[in-house]
């Protein structure tokens, strides 16, 4: 009988840092299965793609566009950095639908990476660090003045911003693939026959949309801190 | 009743309570999304992104409450 454990890890301690083992190992699964899959493709690139250069052109083409649509054709310099994450947090989503758990563990389990809410919170602490640098970059220290405005009482709240946008973010995504597997496998617990394969279907549409969500809001905060208006 | 099925009742109802007002907040934005392409079929790819957008920020409220409740049960069992 399948039982129902939330957030039990396989911990390490390695020197002062404790190590949840198992997120870590699906996380560089989900990075090793990009890189390959990008070697495999760059190999021999040709003016008549195949299939799979054709694939990936199409799935740049939809990130470029991503891109373009919050920030215009100057922000094409940030397409790599939301490129990346749009790739590793797909790749991490669909992972958990990997017939991982036939491989027991004494505690926790294989699962997404995005289920443990390091992972999700290392990642918008990234987009946080890089929307502020990025406005640093843009209009230097000038940057930090659109805090007093519209006026200089409000900048608590403009302060709040900063700490509620990579709290949404990681909760976002870490809630909705949490709530996705356990929903799987109460499922499962309660009929194990062809019940949970429609939601798992759901699952895997949700996994493309938090993606998507993921890297358009990392847009849209870039796009905030380079714009002109403020 | 014990402490722990009474956690666990305050769990099922939280995250049932939590989750009304996202519902019919998403209703409101899925129909409001439905009447503006039947009006102007040619700005749906526009409508389905801000539909999108709109269901995200409500539907983090209920990821909220199930955040907080399991948080607010993990502080009960540590006391």
């Amino acid at each position: 009988m399948q039982e129902i454990k939330v957030g039990e890890r396989w911990v390490e301690n390695i020197g002062p840092l404790q190590v949840h083992m198992d997120t870590l190992l699906t996380a560089w699964f989900a990075m090793a299965v990009i890189i390959v899959m990008s070697l495999i493709i760059t190999r021999k690139l040709d003016i008549i793609p195949d299939k799979l250069q054709a694939f990936s052109e199409k799935m740049m083409e939809f990130l470029e566009g991503l891109v373009k649509g919050e920030m215009g054709e100057k922000g094409l310099k940030h397409a790599p950095f939301i490129s990346s994450l749009f790739l590793f947090i797909l790749f991490a989503n669909l992972e958990g639908h990997l017939p991982w758990r036939l491989y027991h563990l004494e505690r926790g389990e294989f699962a997404s990476p995005t289920n443990d809410i390091n992972t999700t919170l290392g990642l918008a602490l990234v987009v946080s660090l890089y929307y502020i640098s990025a406005g640093v970059a843009e209009k230097g220290p000038g940057y930090f003045k659109h805090y007093f405005e519209p006026i200089w009482f409000m900048f608590p709240f403009n302060l709040l911003e900063v700490f509620t946008r990579p709290l949404s973010l990681s909760l976002r995504l870490f809630g909705n693939i949490l709530a996705g597997e356990l929903i799987i496998l109460i499922l499962i617990l309660l009929i194990p026959i062809f019940l949970p394969i429609p939601m798992m279907l759901f699952e895997v549409f949700i996994a493309f949309i938090q993606a998507y969500i993921f890297s358009a809001l990392a847009a849209s905060y870039i796009a905030a801190a380079t714009s002109e208006q403020h | 009743m014990d402490n722990q099925s009474i956690v666990t009742l305050a769990i099922i109802i939280g995250i049932g309570l939590a989750s009304i007002g996202p519902g019919i907040g998403m209703g409101i934005a899925t129909a409001a999304a439905i009447n503006a392409v039947a009006r102007q079929p040619e700005i749906e790819g526009k409508a389905r992104n801000m539909l999108i957008f709109g269901i995200v920020f409500m539907e983090v409220l209920v990821i909220y409450a199930i955040f907080a409740v399991f948080l607010a049960k993990y502080l009960f069992n540590l006391f």
